[in-house]
């Protein structure tokens, strides 16, 4: 029997948190929930319910994963482990308590008696099932029929091990993610570190070859236009190519490099969204926006600011001169695919890009 | 369905522990015992709410158990640091209960979905709570002005009264005879008899209301007069109007109608009928009915047809009910009764089989009475019945049943049957016996008895003394006796004699006199 969890592999652009918010609305099964990482990401899915539908069914819950955890996976059974309420999430960036054993609950889980270093509560969560012989999971059967993950490609290490406790249980799981996009970690533990970034695709394999979900690709891009898709997939030559379904046509569509002399009237012809990989790129006019942070935006057009791996890619047509590290060439896909019409690099004067074709300032 | 409450420190409740069964449970108990405080102490739980009011508006020292209170101020003055009175109520859910409501945070530690109320010292007035108990001499109360009332369910979630899945109805005796009272009376009739969205309808068409009111031709006339001679009073612009505001909603301002008449001018019996019905009305998701004392203000045939309503109506609702009247109770099924002495309840069902079938198959009279007194006395027949009554009238100037206490006249045999109850349920109960001349046989008889707590066997140890005309007779002279009974016997042989003849008569006779008569120890052992 095929497996009813399913993950979509979604392509940027491609409308999956406003498809996933439509499926969790039209869901009439029990209760469900609708999760994502981060509290603007929960911010606009409830935004896009209430565009979709004017108002929250009382079914859906939508929340962060932190407090997904928080109140199903550590306050109900937390006794097992721990005696006296854990109420709060400490956040923290990096690795927690990185000298206290793990048998000292106290040192190595809380920041204080009544709150969890954030990159924590997942393996908690994983003691407290062990624990309880599954507790959680039963109390979790009684109250979902399904649960709706977006950015499912932000988890990371023990958040795997409870996702696939989740996927052994009764309850329906659909997630969507942009592999691609894997530009934040839910936690910087050592754990499955072979699946960072985009790597978390084997994982998912692994689980489709147990039995445990199937695997959907969503390679329809209804933002960018064609050649921004083309461009873009460059970065993961083993993943689906993205086909755009925008039609919109402009005077200026497409890839572009423009030299550093014509930046000036560039910006003033098609006033670009200015961008750059980070702070570390200096003298960038505008408001310019780190990748990163664009994550879950769109702008008809964009201009990037490489730095200088992303310049040595675009001279030698040639990604891989980005480097391993897979939040860069994910910062750099986010990057691109923000546009809808154009999207376009600053390169010196004199440069001649591989990757991209020259705009021709005769056009300004 | 509520499987178990545990209640601790809250008023006469010092620590609780009931289990209720699916269905019926019927609370029987003295007078003093906590029954009232039982379904407020429930109702607390499941709703957060006291008076119908969010539990935090409503807290006041006395809600803390005097002895929890008494202690804490004791260890205070006696120079202890000791952790201030705290209550708390938990209510455990059956497992179908919603799962949201699962975990172990209970005192039991125990899996299973449940509510809580804790009212507690709120550690964020730590400096304040330090400034009271520096001064020890001047702390006479629990200090609830810095105390917290935290409600959640088993899982540590905070509960809100909207997302309250359990939630009851409570219906107390109180009579509603103000329009304030009818006010939060109708708040609760719409939170529990009207759907969300006819809620929503009636606020809408208030609004409405009020903006029609500020259209109206005479209050626009007036506020077009107050406009134009406004520089008399304030430069702005005055003008009447509504309250808009959220606080003057619709529900402060409706009254509920029965027959076109406001709900605080109907009679208190009709009033509290109304509420019963309408409870037993409301929608499935009413799963728990609390019912306070429906006798209540009731003539005998309403509580007739009110008690067949109930038990006509109920379903498969969980109902606690609590009850002074043995009708109620004989109506309603004696195996639902539950028998609360404040810390704990015993059921019929507790009792040994052989036991509970006898007990079931006697006239349920007898053995309410017996469950629903203070105390009870057993006696043989009619005339130590009697006896019984008029020597406790001599003691206390007044019969036993102004007391709360039954004398019950038992066939001898049943008498241990009785007593079985009595152990199992921790009654209150003195047996009056004749020795029949076997001081030896007696002891045998009730051997194992007489260690029971609250179980006393009064008998004369004297065998000469077989029944209970000589032993009147051994302690009254005859001018006396014969004075009373209205005869003229020469000797106490005779006047014995006569007495075991006539036995109702003369024992009627005594009881009717003026005259006072001495009763044998043992009667008046039974009615100390």
């Amino acid at each position: 029997m095929p497996s009813s969890n399913l993950i979509t592999i979604a392509t940027a652009g491609s409308g999956k948190t406003t498809g996933l918010v439509k499926d969790a609305i039209a869901f009439d099964e029990g209760q469900s929930a609708l999760i994502t990482y981060t509290r603007n990401g929960a911010s606009e899915l409830r935004e896009k319910a209430l565009i979709d539908n004017g108002y929250i069914p009382n079914n859906v819950q939508i929340g962060t994963w932190f407090t997904f955890l928080l109140r199903h996976f550590v306050r109900p059974y937390q006794r097992a482990l721990h005696e006296t309420p854990i109420r709060r999430l400490a956040f923290v960036e990096g690795r927690s308590a990185k000298y206290a054993r793990k048998d000292d609950i106290q040192r190595y889980y809380l920041a204080e008696p009544d709150s969890i270093y954030s990159d924590k509560i997942s393996q908690f969560a994983c003691a407290v099932i062990a624990a309880t012989d599954g507790r959680p999971l039963r109390r979790l059967e009684g109250i979902y029929g399904r649960l709706y993950i977006d950015e499912i490609q932000d988890l990371a290490g023990y958040d795997l091990d409870l996702l696939e406790y989740l996927l052994a249980s009764a309850i329906d799981i659909r997630m969507v993610g942009d592999i691609r996009q894997a530009t934040y970690k839910t936690n910087n533990s050592g754990r499955h570190s072979q699946f960072g970034g985009a790597r978390i695709i084997n994982k998912f394999e692994e689980w489709r070859a147990a039995g445990s979900l199937e695997i959907d690709f969503n390679t329809n891009s209804h933002r960018c236009v064609q050649e921004v898709c083309e461009l873009a997939d460059l970065l993961y030559p083993d993943l689906p190519n993205a086909t755009s379904l925008n039609g919109v046509m402009t005077e200026h569509d497409g890839v572009f490099a423009v030299r550093q002399s014509d930046v000036a009237a560039y910006l003033q012809k098609f006033s670009p969204q200015t961008m750059r990989l980070d702070k570390r790129t200096k003298n960038v006019p505008g408001c310019p926006i780190n990748f990163g942070a664009a994550k879950g935006c769109t702008y008809k057009r964009v201009i990037i600011f490489p730095h200088k791996k992303l310049l040595d890619s675009l001279k030698h047509g040639d990604f891989t001169r980005l480097g391993d590290a897979p939040t860069t060439i994910a910062k750099v896909y986010v990057g691109i695919t923000r546009a809808r019409q154009s999207v376009a690099f600053v390169v010196p004067d004199g440069f001649n890009p591989r990757l991209v074709p020259l705009f021709n300032a005769a056009e300004l | 369905m509520i499987k178990r409450a545990i209640i601790k420190n809250y008023k006469g409740l010092r620590n609780t522990e009931i289990e209720f069964k699916d269905g019926l449970n019927i609370v029987v108990g003295d007078n003093e015992c906590g029954k009232t405080t039982l379904l407020e102490a429930i109702n607390l739980a499941l709703t957060g709410q006291l008076n119908r009011r969010p539990a935090a508006y409503e807290l006041h020292p006395f809600l803390f158990n005097s002895s929890a209170t008494a202690e804490y101020v004791a260890a205070l003055r006696g120079g202890q640091t000791v952790p201030p009175p705290a209550i708390l109520i938990e209510i455990y859910f059956k497992d179908e209960a919603p799962a949201a409501l699962r975990g172990t945070n209970n005192s039991r530690n125990e899996d299973c979905p449940g509510v809580l109320v804790r009212i507690e010292l709120d550690d964020k007035f730590a400096t304040e709570y330090a400034t009271v108990i520096a001064s020890p001499e001047r702390v006479s109360m629990v200090p609830v002005e810095y105390y917290c009332v935290v409600w959640e369910n088993f899982a540590l979630d905070a509960m809100h009264l909207r997302s309250t899945p359990v939630r009851p109805v409570l219906i107390d005796p109180g009579a509603i005879t103000n329009v304030y009272a009818a006010n939060r009376y109708v708040v609760d009739i719409a939170r529990d008899y009207l759907s969300t969205t006819q809620q929503a309808n009636l606020a809408l068409s208030y609004r409405h209301m009020r903006e029609v009111f500020h259209q109206d031709v005479n209050v626009s006339a007036i506020n077009d007069h107050l406009r134009t001679n406004s520089g008399e009073i304030s430069d702005k612009a005055l003008s009447v109007g509504l309250d808009m505001t959220a606080k003057t909603g619709w529900d402060t301002s409706i009254l509920p109608h029965l027959d076109d008449l406001p709900l605080s001018q109907v009679g208190k019996g009709e009033q509290n009928s109304v509420k019963i019905k309408l409870a037993l009305k409301a929608g499935e998701d009413r799963q728990i009915l609390l019912l306070e004392e429906p006798e209540n203000h009731l003539s005998h045939t309403n509580l007739n047809r009110l008690i067949a309503y109930i038990a006509e109506r109920m379903g498969d609702r969980q109902l606690i009910v609590t009850t002074h009247s043995s009708f109620v109770l004989n109506k309603l099924g004696i195996e639902s009764t539950l028998m609360f002495d404040g810390t704990s309840a015993v059921r019929i069902s507790d009792l040994p089989d052989s036991t509970r079938k006898y007990f079931m198959k006697l006239p349920g009279h007898d053995t309410l009475r017996m469950l629903l007194a203070k105390k009870s006395i057993l006696v043989e027949g009619p005339s130590d019945e009697l006896i019984v009554q008029k020597a406790y009238k001599q003691t206390h100037g007044k019969l036993p049943l102004e007391d709360g206490i039954e004398v019950i006249t038992v066939n001898s045999l049943a008498f241990k049957r009785f007593l079985d109850i009595a152990r199992h349920l921790n009654l209150d109960v003195s047996v009056v016996t004749d020795n029949d001349g076997d001081v030896e046989r007696l002891r045998t008889k009730y051997d194992g008895y007489f260690d029971i707590d609250g179980v006393e066997i009064c008998f004369n140890e004297d065998a000469e003394l077989k029944t209970l005309e000589p032993n009147l007779v051994a302690v009254n002279d005859l001018p006396t006796l014969n004075g009373i009974l209205g005869t003229a016997h020469e000797s106490k042989e005779a006047i014995s004699q006569y007495m075991e003849n006539n036995k109702t008569e003369w024992a009627l006779k005594v009881f009717e006199t003026e005259t006072v008569i001495r009763m044998p120890q043992y009667i008046l052992d039974a009615v100390q």
